[in-house]
């Protein structure tokens, strides 16, 4: 069913700004709390934004790594196994940029800025 | 009457009971940022003598990896009788007083909000990391023999099973802790003698004020094992508060910590055997961020802060899986 308007990533968006407009006012316990919910609500948005694309591309690439059909949660259960068991020590680095590669993916929708914490230096 | 005025009440009622129906309690106020504890500041008063203390009620949740109201008075007591910086333990409460299980610490004043810390010139002295490494040294000479509960903590027994093993109770597939934890299995260092060791050793839990650490707080990990683990706990990542370059709490280098620490005979300290510790850290972080988002999805207690850590937990995946393919440090 359709909605009028405004979309839902607005009512999101407004309810935050508004608690980053509060936020600041409250005293130290609440001020803190109004910080968490609204990055919580820009994670929404963020999630909201993405939509289901980069769960399709995890699950495709995971079938393909461990060369077994399954849903992405029978494929992830089965990754879970094999690290733990053992066997995938002999592709290590591979598997390792796997699941780097999709936990980037979930970074970029919770705090894209922790993904600019620099190089080893 | 409200469950806050009631838990004042029976607080109040506590006190009475040890300090005598002429004490009372006043200016009672809550920090809300005590976790899955509650926590109320009161002062003691009887007659003209007042005493701030810390009121904590500890109450135990399943599957969670701390020690006991209990068990953590009685690391307190050991500590503060080893002569360290700890609030002085005052006393427990008991079924009579109807708060469940808990304690009663001494106020100590002081800073510890990291970033606060760290933009202060006055508390964040460029000595301050190398003197938190002598405490870290202190701390680690306690006796092992009153506290031998705490070979029973799974941690003691072995640390990576441990939270293999919470891992298990929180039911979330998460492919970079298993990475995490296949590596530290994999890469583990010979076994050292065990010792004393905080378990959540970090600043956060450091009560600092402009002559130093005046207070180490949090004591519900305790166990025993090998030193490195704490320091590496505190040169973690997610420790640095945005500067990633000085390792050992944003505050100095891992040079600066081992200095500190070898000077006041804490041993001789390999910075290899840290940043293994260091993966472990990472690898435990995500585990009980995993856990404070299964408290709450699961309503056992639920809250802004335990719903956030839920998806903090892919930050600290991200920062392990980067440090274990050589990219961050």
């Amino acid at each position: 069913m359709a909605q009028y308007r405004p979309e839902l990533n607005d009512l999101l968006r407004t309810v935050r700004a508004f608690l980053e407009e509060v936020g600041p006012r409250l005293g130290d316990g609440d001020r803190y709390q109004a910080r968490v919910a609204a990055f919580l609500l820009g994670v929404a948005e963020r999630e909201l934004a993405s939509a289901e694309v980069a769960d399709r591309s995890f699950e495709a690439r995971l079938a393909a790594f461990l060369a077994v059909p399954g849903d992405i949660a029978d494929l992830t259960g089965s990754l879970c196994a094999a690290i733990r068991a053992g066997d995938l020590d002999g592709r290590w680095d591979e598997t390792v940029a796997l699941v780097l590669r999709d936990v980037v993916e979930k970074v970029t929708i919770v705090r894209p800025d922790h993904l600019a914490t620099g190089p080893r230096s | 009457m409200t469950a806050d005025a009631d838990a004042e009440e029976l607080c109040g009622e506590a006190v009475r009971r040890r300090f005598g129906a002429g004490a009372r309690i006043e200016a009672l106020t809550r920090p809300t940022l005590g976790g899955a504890n509650t926590t109320v500041v009161f002062d003691i008063v009887q007659g003209t003598t007042r005493r701030r203390v810390v009121s904590r009620q500890t109450p135990t949740l399943i599957g969670s990896p701390f020690l006991t109201g209990h068990q953590q008075f009685e690391v307190m007591r050991a500590v503060h009788a080893h002569g360290l910086p700890v609030p002085e333990p005052l006393f427990e409460y008991d079924a009579v007083d109807g708060l469940g299980e808990g304690f009663v610490i001494a106020f100590t004043s002081g800073e510890t909000l990291p970033q606060r810390i760290l933009r202060s010139q006055e508390l964040a002295r460029p000595e301050l990391a190398g003197e938190i490494g002598g405490l870290l040294a202190r701390l680690h000479a306690c006796p092992t023999e009153p506290l031998a509960f705490l070979d029973d903590v799974a941690d003691s027994r072995d640390p990576i099973a441990a939270q293999r093993d919470r891992l298990d109770i929180y039911a979330e597939q998460h492919p970079a802790i298993e990475l995490g934890l296949r590596w530290l299995e994999r890469h583990r260092p010979p076994a050292k003698a065990r010792q004393f060791l905080h378990g959540d050793f970090r600043v956060g839990n450091l009560l600092v004020d402009a002559s130093g650490v005046r207070g180490v707080l949090d004591w519900e990990c305790s166990h025993f094992g090998d030193v490195h683990e704490d320091l590496g706990w505190f040169c973690a990542r997610p420790w640095r508060f945005g500067r990633p370059e000085l390792a050992a709490g944003g505050l100095g280098t891992r040079e600066a910590l081992r200095d500190g620490y070898e000077a006041a005979g804490g041993g001789a300290v390999d910075l290899a055997r840290v940043r293994y510790w260091e993966v472990f850290a990472l690898t435990r972080w995500a585990v009980l961020n995993v856990m404070q988002a299964h408290g709450h999805v699961r309503g056992v207690r639920r809250g802004l802060v335990f719903a956030a850590c839920g998806r903090n937990a892919s930050l600290v995946e991200y920062d392990l899986l980067m440090t274990l393919a050589g990219e961050l440090d």
